[in-house]
Order: C-alpha cells, then structure tokens, then sequence
C-alpha cells in the first residue's frame, strides 16, 4: 500500500505572515505533489527567501534547512563531507581502531541529510547563482531521484556504514522506503544565467515587485507584525506612496539596484524610530538617512543626486 | 482466464500535441516531464477550464519566451464548443459519472446527442486525439467542430489570407554563443600547475612521511592546482563589426567564468595589436606563450582588399609567433565573403582562420590548447 503523501497543501490564505498570490500557492503545491524543486527568482529583497520559510510555517515542516550558496561552494558540499584530515590523525595512532575505517569520517550535510532522513521538511538552497555554473548541473540528477552515491565511502564499507546506528546510510544514499521526499525551494538572483537543464527540471516563480499600493501595505504590516511592531497605518500607507514614487523614479534614472520590499519595510521602520509623519516624508525631498535605506549603491546615489532634465537649469 | 488490459490510447493522452509541438519547436523536454503533467491533471491540476489548463502547462513546461508563444498560440487554435452543445457533453459526462464505474461505456460507446460534436474530449483540447490523418499537434476538437467542407470527412481547418505580420513575432537579440557555452569553452583551455600557497593536503606524501619515519608530526600539504592558460581576445570594434558588438561583448563577460590562468579582451581597429589601452609589447609580454584569438571579419564584410592591412596583419603575426603564442582568427563572415577580400590573404598567411559558429569555437579552443 502506497504511503500517504506527507505533505499538507500550501495556501496564499493560510501564509499569515507572508502575503502572496494564489497563483504562487498553485505553483508551491505543484513542485510538492511532483518532487520537483522550486525555483524562486525575483530581484534582491523582493521575498523569495521568507517564501520558503512561509512554506515551511504553513505546512508545519518546522526550521527550514536553509544552506547559504558561496562562490567557493560544490554541490558536494550540500551532500556529505569526508573529514580526511581527522582520519589522517587518528590514523596515526596504532591502537585507534576508527582510523582503519573511512565511514566514521563522512558526514552528511544539509540536503544529504533531508534525503537520508525521509522525514518532511524543506530545504533552502539560497542564491544558487551565486555558485559556479557547474554547481547546478551537479545537483540535477541529485535533485531529479533525491539520491545520491558517496564517492569516498568504499564500497566494502557500505553494509558497516548502515549497520552503524550514528550513520545508517551507505554508499548509496536515499530514504528508507515510504519516507518522504524533501521540498526543495532554490532562491536566485540570476546574477548568472542558469543552465537550461536545470530550468527544466525546476518549476519557476518569479517575484515582481507589486505595483499594488493596498497589496505593498500589506505586505510591510505583515513584516512588521512578524517582529511585534506597532506603526501607525496612516503613516504605513503614506510611506508606501512615496516610495511608489521613489521606485517609479529610480525605474526613471536606470538605477542598477532599484529599492525593493526589505528596502520599503526598513524605511517604515525607521520613519518610525525618527517620529515623522506624512509633512516630512516625501520622494523628492529625501534625507541622508533615507538614502542610506533605500539606494544601497554609490553609483546609484550619485544617479538620484543627479538633478533630472526637468529640473536642470536651462 | 484474465484478459490482458490494453494500453491507453495515444489519441487519449492529454495535452500530447502541446507536448510534440514545444518539442519539435526546440523545447528540452523529456518524457518525465509529460509524467508529471499527467500526474498533475490526476491530481487535479488544470481542471475544466481551459484558462487553468494552460497555466499548467505553462508551469510545467515552459520556460522560454518562445515556449509560452507556443503554448499561447496552440490555446488560441482552440475553437470554443459552442453553448448548447458544451452544456449538452456535460450533461453527458455528469451522467457518465453518476454511474458505477463497471457500467461506464467505453470512448467507442458514448452516447452522443444529435446535432453535438463527435465527444471526443470532456473538455476541448484537453484529450486531442491524433488520429493518423491528423496533424498530430492541432488540437482535436478544433477539427471537430469545424464546419464540413465541399468534400467527404472532416472540414481542415485553412487560413483565408496570409497572416498579417502584427505582434505575433517576438523578436529578440540572442548571441551566437551563450555565456555559458562560451565559459564552457574557455574551460577547456588549461594548463594546470601546482602554483602558490601549500594548502592542499598531500595525502600520498603525508603517508609515506608516516611509514618513512614512523610518526607524522605534521600533515604534508602542497599548493593548489591552478590554471596557468592565458587567452588574449583581440576583437576588431571598426564599424563593419558593429553587428556583431553584442556577441563580443558577451564574449568579454564570459572571460570571467572561463577559470583561466589570465585572460583579456582588447580593441583594435583593422589590424590586430594597435590597441590603444596597452603597447604592443606590454600586451606581449604579459600573454607570451598563451594563446590569442583574433575576431575580425578582416575586410570580408565590404569585400575590402588591402595590401597594406595585411602586410601589417602578418607583421603581427609573425611577432606572436616569436613570443610563443598560438593564435586562431575567428571571422563572422560566412567563408564564401572571405574571398577577394584582405580576409583571403590573411587565411594563405600563418593563421588558422575559422567561421563563427559553435563548432569552430571548439576547433578553435582545441587549436589554442594544442589538440590539433
């Protein structure tokens, strides 16, 4: 008899500290119920990172696993980790039994270990362009039959590395049968482009900005209800037009890193911690300190410093 | 005595036409992709409603502009049941439904009202049978309902005048060469040597220091292997290549990827080497016994001949050639422009000169790391 799925379905509704559209929830229940990764793309800051932890507070899936994408990192790296050098000390000493062996030595790393454990759970792969272009290629068959072969474990060693009860896997890692496969929800920045493969084998949601004034304060209410703040709304939806003009002009300029929601939920805040309100708050007349929040660029503040055409003296 | 059952039809698969047209129209897709759209519609993904089905489809399989035109335009192809007969095929389905499954007829025995279309689908589009006389990618009920023509059988569906060229046609720039192939290739051009810090473990020299002296003290580390390959790009920026600006200005950004050794685009205009951002032997002396490519259409693209370019051209060559370096020229021009042209003398000369196409990249890259 087939185990029951494990996992719950994702609603927009049910995500009250997130806010996102039905058509997002379509998609996230989709690469659930097909195993397939989740590919989030959007600019800096629009929300793909709490996206999966939203995920992860609907479905009761508990800390999302997250793992942090380096320029250094491998996809081996996600997997498991052969401590050599560890090995290569307790091998010196005749008596130390563990040296003999290589198993003792391995350790499974974040996605490794979801996919070992067959538990439900999520795991984030964060800024995945941030990795060389191979890294992705090495994750597709990972990611496409959620198993994985341990290169370094001898393969006479396998049966006494499952046998062990603080390992329980072999050379060949894969969950025990019924046991669940773990979501996997993959955020980048496309800094760099992905290979089409890969693409493929995701399914892709891309984060706009919401141009919505009602649905952007939504969006800053629920962040700042996730942190236990209380702003007044009136100034909420007064920072959420300025800011609308802000992001129109920055659109305007060419900014290379337009402000987007972290930026609008930051600005709030410190509004807030400055006591303005709606007679000292507004796009063209911005302090230092707005600019600090909200154009994280040299070259971009120098781009809004710069008098627009209109404003330029004849 | 159990009768073997029969498998599904390939008329009844769902979607399956989409599914051949995205792939004759370049999509990657493979069969585990139709799989899982099966098990979406299983699973209730896509509904009744055409609108859903096509965002299910634009899910699963699309990832290209392209790929969601296709998708569009095989939706828009679907011609709509018209109301009565809609209503009609659902009352028939509803009732299909009420019934214990044991009762249920098959396809060939539905029951079908007079007037209404052949039932070949509960929803238009979603099972579109490919039957062999039909083109296998248009959607059946669109040959369904269409009006019966002069002749016996169904009406084929024919357009009345040519298309008018509106906004159907997505153009968009792309390079020859995608950064990703272009870093792919760079990749291929390595000297690898031991360079640096140690701070590698040497696994083989710390055991053999341990048998050697029978306690290691401390583990034996050596450097990193590093890629000492260096690529030099001369690329011409003189207007006949101005078509080709943006290709190479993929190509500069895809040096960063390419984990070589040292790597540099430089501008010249006409011949290679007068570039203005480095002397000549500056620029020699950094890439001495590297590898350079030269892009340039080297006359061909005016079908230009000029004894002094290339009297200069070959000047150059012949001065790489003395600081050890292997050089290939890459021209866009398609090799039939090249003759009578100064691109023509320059290819009698000491270089190897190659097309741009993928295929020549790779012969080129080969060349460089001395393959062939």
């Amino acid at each position: 008899m087939a185990a029951p799925f494990p996992y719950k379905s994702f609603s927009a509704e049910a995500a009250t500290d997130y806010v996102t559209t039905p058509e997002v929830a379509e998609i996230v229940n989709l690469a659930i119920h097909l195993s397939r990764p989740l590919l989030v793309e959007g600019e800096a800051g629009c929300g793909k990172t709490l996206l999966a932890h939203a995920i992860a507070a609907v479905l009761d899936l508990g800390d999302v696993v997250a793992v942090t994408v380096k320029s250094t990192s491998q996809a081996k790296d996600l997997l498991y980790r052969f401590d050599a050098l560890r090995r290569l000390q307790d091998a010196q000493d005749p008596t130390n039994e563990k040296g003999r062996y290589v198993h003792p030595y391995i350790h499974l790393q974040p996605l490794g270990n979801a996919i070992a454990s067959g538990k439900p759970c999520l795991v984030l792969i964060d800024e995945i362009d941030k990795a060389d272009i191979d890294f992705p290629n090495d994750l597709l068959d990972v990611l496409d039959r959620y198993e994985f072969e341990i290169d370094d474990l001898p393969a006479e060693e396998s049966a006494l590395c499952a046998d062990d009860p603080n390992k329980g896997f072999g050379r060949v890692v894969k969950a025990k049968p019924g046991g669940a496969k773990p979501i996997v929800v993959i955020t980048s920045n496309r800094e760099k482009p992905l290979p089409e493969p890969f693409l493929r084998r995701c399914l892709y949601i891309q984060l706009t900005f919401p141009t919505d004034p009602a649905l952007l304060a939504k969006i800053v209410q629920s962040n700042l209800s996730r942190s236990g703040e209380q702003i007044q709304e009136s100034l909420i939806h007064h920072a959420v037009q300025e800011f609308l003009a802000v992001r129109q002009r920055s659109e305007e300029c060419g900014l290379q890193k337009p402000p987007s929601t972290s930026e609008l939920v930051d600005w709030v805040r410190a509004l807030h911690w400055q006591q303005r309100d709606q007679t000292n708050v507004s796009a063209s007349e911005l302090r230092p300190a707005d600019h600090a929040i909200l154009l994280k660029l040299q070259r971009d503040l120098e781009t809004w410093k710069r008098p627009s055409d209109s404003e330029a003296p004849g | 005595m159990t009768s073997t059952p029969q498998p599904a039809s390939v008329a009844a698969l769902p979607l399956l036409g989409l599914f051949q047209r995205l792939i004759e129209r370049g999509a990657t897709l493979g069969g585990r992709d139709y799989l899982d759209g099966l098990c979406a519609l299983e699973a209730g993904y896509g509904g009744c409603d055409p609108g859903r089905l096509r965002r299910l489809a634009e899910i699963l399989w699309a990832r290209t502009e392209e790929d969601h035109r296709t998708i569009a335009q095989w939706f828009a192809a679907i011609t709509p049941l018209p109301e009565p007969a809609l209503a009609d095929l659902n009352e028939q389905l509803r009732q299909l439904e009420d019934r214990p499954q044991s009762q249920q007829p098959g396809p060939q025995s539905m029951p079908s009202a007079p007037g209404a279309p052949a039932p070949v689908a509960a929803n238009p589009g979603v099972a579109d049978a490919a039957t062999p006389q039909d083109d296998p990618a248009t959607p059946r009920a669109l040959l369904a309902i269409a009006p019966a023509s002069t002749g016996q059988g169904l009406g084929l569906p024919r357009l009345e005048a040519n298309p008018p060229l509106l906004g159907s046609y997505g153009l968009q720039p792309r390079p020859v060469l995608q950064m990703r192939q272009l870093a792919l290739l760079w990749r291929r051009l390595r000297r690898n040597q031991r360079l640096g810090v140690k701070q590698e473990l040497d696994l083989q020299a710390s055991l053999r220091a341990r048998c050697e002296q029978g306690v290691l003290l401390r583990p034996v580390l050596r450097p990193c292997r590093r890629n000492t390959a260096k690529l030099l790009i001369l690329a011409d920026a003189s207007p006949s290549m101005a078509p080709w600006l943006p290709f190479l200005k993929v190509l500069e950004a895809s040096l960063a990827h390419g984990r070589l050794g040292d790597a540099a685009l430089r501008w010249f205009v006409n011949v290679p080497g007068t570039t203005q951002q480095l002397s000549q032997q500056e620029l020699l002396r950094r890439f001495a016994g590297g590898a350079v490519l030269v892009l340039s259409d080297a006359g061909s693209a005016r079908g230009l001949q000029s004894r002094r370019r290339v009297r200069r051209t070959k000047a150059f060559l012949d001065t790489a050639a003395d600081w050890g370096m292997q050089v290939v020229w890459i021209n866009p021009m398609p090799a039939k422009r090249w003759i009578g042209s100064s691109a023509a003398q320059i290819e009698e000369g000491p270089v190897l000169m190659l097309p741009l196409d993928e295929a020549n990249m790779a012969r080129a890259v080969d060349y460089l790391r001395g393959a062939c």
